[in-house]
């Protein structure tokens, strides 16, 4: 069974087409990212996952519930942390997970809840002075509430600090872990690198990519770098290389080269430069970031079309 | 049984806020300070040859002219922030997140609110019973609690009326504006509408005020406070009723219930629906 099932998902709101035919599977047990600039609609999958907005065509099914039908059920077993929320002001922390508890049957210990995403000190303050992080830190607590199925996360790192990212991706992690199925939004690409199993890339309300990290890597064709360190570069070296296919640069420096490429033709460089008579000592390569990665899916037209 | 988790978190917190003190007190000062208010003056209360539950009828007439502005004030303004206040705070966010329906959030807004209001009379008018016991020569206690139960729920049809007007509306102004037209409209300007309908009806010249039409008194019971009236008088029979010869049922005391029953369902049931539909 899959954990989130989007088919063919239409959302419109007025003359606006939010989400166009789209369809989005999360598997049982996988850290998901759903990525995408502001306004690509990411939230509004969300919303209409926990049906606070209304698909316009399509089906929707989570944890295998009819996501409209049966919300209340899917609520039950999933943990939620929604994007522009705000917290009760006059009640505490304690207070807020005791009703998260309440609110779920569940039995869990809200000041173990509090040490686990870092507000056991200000657990018994009054939530409408804590900061924007340590509200979000809140949330998070209470979306952990009655060790959910799956994870909910919008935007899991607003306001958060490095450290605090930092943290919630060793919760996400450590939840995974234990059997969850972890669905999070961001438009920032380091928090999803580091953990997530697969990632969907949202542009202008349909997929435009999804796939591991490794695989868009590979799939997008985007250019490594190259730097090979040999014990002497033989003249007519540097030209071999660059007559390769796919070897858009290649400069020289003592005993180093340096060859700007496509990844699926880096063995073919190596094995090139040791044909020509160098012997490698070593190499590394500076792969393409994921920033650029997105950058390409989000931006280049042709590129996400033929993707798409 | 989610609205029940709801119902207790909103009037915990009604104590947090101290909204429900403050209510207690102002009822408290409003029933004790009118029975003290007959007790001194009283030729208000009316002569000494009485029934015995004479003083008390006194009395609740005297309470039901200022409770039927008062409770109706009270539970519009207790309810209608109860869930657009949220919607616009984004609270209701963390509220839907956990597994509530939006029907328990919409019954749960009204019972804990109903729950604030029916406390604070059920206290202000148990100070009153309090000082009516101590200083009147005889006090109809019974005929007292029927008239407080009866005046808890005028508090309820308010609540209602305001938490449907709540769960409606997109923003928490609107749903301001909504119940203070509405008080507006219960308070001063439904006495004159059915009057005017037979001035416009009879071709714009004054009808004859004293030979009132079925329909025209039906109108006039329409206004849930004037249902609070004819109710009272079902239940306590010394209160003046309806002045009519054989009325038709639906003019009689008792379908003074019948109205109030519909303001209770009827704004639950057309705000529920649009919330129920609505996008967050």
């Amino acid at each position: 069974m899959a954990a989130i099932e989007l088919n063919d998902v239409t959302k419109r709101y007025d003359d606006i087409t939010a989400l166009q035919e789209l369809c989005l599977t999360v598997t049982e047990g996988e850290i998901y990212g759903f990525l995408g600039p502001n306004g690509a609609g990411k939230s509004t999958t969300i919303n209409i996952l926990l049906d606070f907005a209304r698909l316009t065509t399509g089906h929707v099914e989570v944890l295998g519930y009819d996501a409209q039908q049966e919300s209340q059920r899917i609520r039950d077993h999933i943990g939620v942390l929604p994007e522009g929320f705000s917290i009760y002001d006059r009640l505490t922390g304690r207070q807020h997970l005791e009703f998260a508890i309440e609110s779920k049957d569940a039995d869990d210990d809200p000041d173990a809840l509090a040490d686990r995403v870092g507000i056991d000190d200000a657990i018994d303050r009054k939530a409408g002075g804590y900061s924007k992080g340590m509200a979000q830190r809140l949330a998070l607590g209470m979306a952990l509430v009655g060790d959910p199925d799956l994870l909910l996360l919008d935007e899991p790192s607003t306001g958060l600090d490095p450290n605090g990212a930092r943290e919630m991706r060793e919760i996400i992690r450590a939840e995974c872990d234990r059997g969850a199925t972890v669905f999070f939004s961001s438009h920032i690409l380091g928090q999803v690198e580091a953990i997530c199993d697969r990632v969907g890339i949202l542009r202008d309300g349909t997929l435009v990519a999804e796939d591991t990290v490794e695989g868009l890597r590979d799939a997008t064709q985007t250019e490594s770098t190259l730097v090979i360190d040999v014990d002497q570069v033989p003249d007519g070296t540097s030209s071999a290389v660059r007559t390769l296919s796919g070897v858009s640069e290649v400069s020289t420096e003592n005993t180093s080269l340096t060859v700007s490429c496509l990844d699926s033709v880096k063995t073919e460089v190596l094995n090139t430069v040791e044909n020509e008579g160098a012997s490698i000592q070593d190499f590394t390569t500076e792969d393409t970031s994921l920033e650029d990665l997105f950058a390409a899916y989000t931006q280049d037209e042709q590129l996400s079309e033929a993707q798409a | 049984m989610s609205w029940t988790v709801v119902a207790k978190k909103d009037f915990r917190d009604a104590i947090r806020s101290r909204t429900l003190w403050v209510l207690s007190a102002l009822f408290v000062l409003f029933a004790a300070g009118f029975t003290y208010v007959f007790w001194f003056i009283p030729q208000l209360v009316g002569q000494q040859n009485l029934p015995a539950s004479g003083p008390t009828i006194g009395l609740i007439n005297g309470l039901s002219s200022s409770a039927g502005f008062l409770v109706p004030l009270i539970g519009l303004l207790i309810g209608y922030k109860a869930i657009v206040g949220e919607r616009d705070s984004g609270s209701l966010k963390l509220l839907l997140g956990l597994p509530h329906s939006r029907r328990d959030v919409v019954l749960g807004k009204f019972v804990g609110r109903t729950g604030v209001v029916a406390v604070a009379i059920l206290i202000g008018f148990s100070a009153g019973a309090i000082i009516a016991l101590m200083l009147y020569d005889s006090f109809a206690f019974g005929v007292f609690v029927s008239y407080t139960l009866l005046t808890m729920v005028l508090g309820l049809v308010f609540v209602a009326i305001a938490v449907g007007f709540s769960a409606a509306m997109r923003s928490a102004s609107r749903a301001l504006y909504g119940v203070i037209g509405l008080f507006v409209l219960f308070v001063f300007v439904w006495g004159f509408v059915p009057t005017v309908l037979r001035f416009v009806l009879n071709g714009f010249t004054m009808p004859n005020l004293l030979a009132r039409p079925d329909w025209a008194a039906f109108i006039s019971l329409l206004n849930p406070t004037t249902a609070y009236g004819y109710a009272s008088a079902a239940l306590i029979s010394d209160l003046p009723g309806p002045m009519m010869q054989n009325p038709p049922f639906y003019l009689q005391d008792w379908f003074g219930f019948v109205i109030l029953a519909g303001w209770i369902v009827v704004p639950l049931a057309l705000g529920y629906s649009r919330f129920a539909s609505t996008d967050l």
